[in-house]
């Protein structure tokens, strides 16, 4: 069953077709707000948010548009939204949460890139997110932000200029490989 | 780009999440909840209100234009009968456009605060 007939499904009150959405979606999904948070704890609680929305909104949904690109709209922003009611508000602090690893090598790279996201602003956090993680193209990522693909494409550009002027070699080594 | 990508591996959520995240959209979904109202329908309910409710108003204010013809003939006979007619029509409509949206616009705009 496809995604649109699911929220058509959803639309008139069937439990069952949010259930099917969940599991279809959840590793996606968490993945993003995970990535995004580099943190559990607030991924856990906007992959929570994200899917009561998406039950509260699910009236606003429009059959065109594919069902992923409105999840992960309602996704980044139940994530402003977020960061907007904490002080977490450009850069992220606080622990990280990293999943541990026998590869030590790995580990390295992990903290590394980690750390990388965490000093990027959310904006630019967004679209490194949507273009290399999730391959979208930078056109779907300005539907999805419903920002010009000018925006970002500069958003992109200054990621990628500000995690080299401020990890230099360090980040070249994990960019590079 | 790839062993930047590679170096951040994605996690999958814990079962015990995805179960209480299924368990609340129930919860949401389950009769009783509040309904989601678009701008469109509300301005559509806005609409019906005002049309059923212009029938009674033109009642009432009918009363009222005998009154004031009444008046009108009485204090300046040339202009009753039309500043009596205008009266009527835009008293009805203004009447029904406002009895009709302002408890419903304030309804809504209790729920979209409340609801954030």
């Amino acid at each position: 069953m496809q995604d649109e007939e699911l929220m058509m499904r959803l639309a008139h009150g069937d439990a069952g077709a949010a259930d099917l959405l969940v599991a279809r979606y959840k590793n996606m999904l968490f993945a993003f707000l995970y990535r995004l948070t580099t943190n559990r704890s607030d991924a856990e609680d906007l992959f929570q948010e994200t899917w009561l929305r998406v039950v509260r909104y699910r009236h606003t949904y429009r059959a065109p548009k594919k069902f992923s690109t409105w999840l992960f709209q309602i996704a980044v922003n139940c994530t402003r939204d977020f960061y907007k009611s904490t002080v977490k508000a450009k850069t992220l602090d606080g622990e990280s949460a990293l999943l541990s690893t026998e590869d030590g090598r790995h580990l390295e790279d992990r903290e590394l890139t980690a750390m990388l996201m965490r000093q990027l602003p959310l904006p630019q956090r967004e679209v490194i997110m949507l273009r290399y993680f999730h391959d979208m193209k930078e056109t779907e990522i300005a539907d999805l932000l419903e920002i010009p693909l000018g925006t970002v494409k500069s958003r992109l550009h200054k990621s990628l200029l500000y995690l080299k002027a401020h990890y230099g070699d360090e980040y070249a080594r994990t960019l590079d490989g | 780009m790839d062993k930047f990508v590679a170096s951040f591996p994605s996690p999958c959520p814990d079962e015990a999440l995805v179960n209480r995240v299924q368990m609340l959209m129930r919860q949401e979904l389950a009769p009783g909840q509040s309904v989601y109202v678009e701008r469109g329908q509300v301005a559509g309910y806005v609409l019906a209100l005002t049309a059923a409710s212009v029938p009674l108003f033109l009642f009432v204010n009918y009363l009222y234009f005998l009154l004031l013809q009444s008046l009108g003939t009485l204090l300046a006979p040339p202009i009753a009968h039309s500043f009596v007619a205008v009266f009527l029509i835009l008293g009805t409509l203004t009447g029904a456009l406002c009895y009709g949206s302002i408890p419903i616009w304030t309804a809504y705009w209790l729920k979209e605060r409340g609801g954030q």
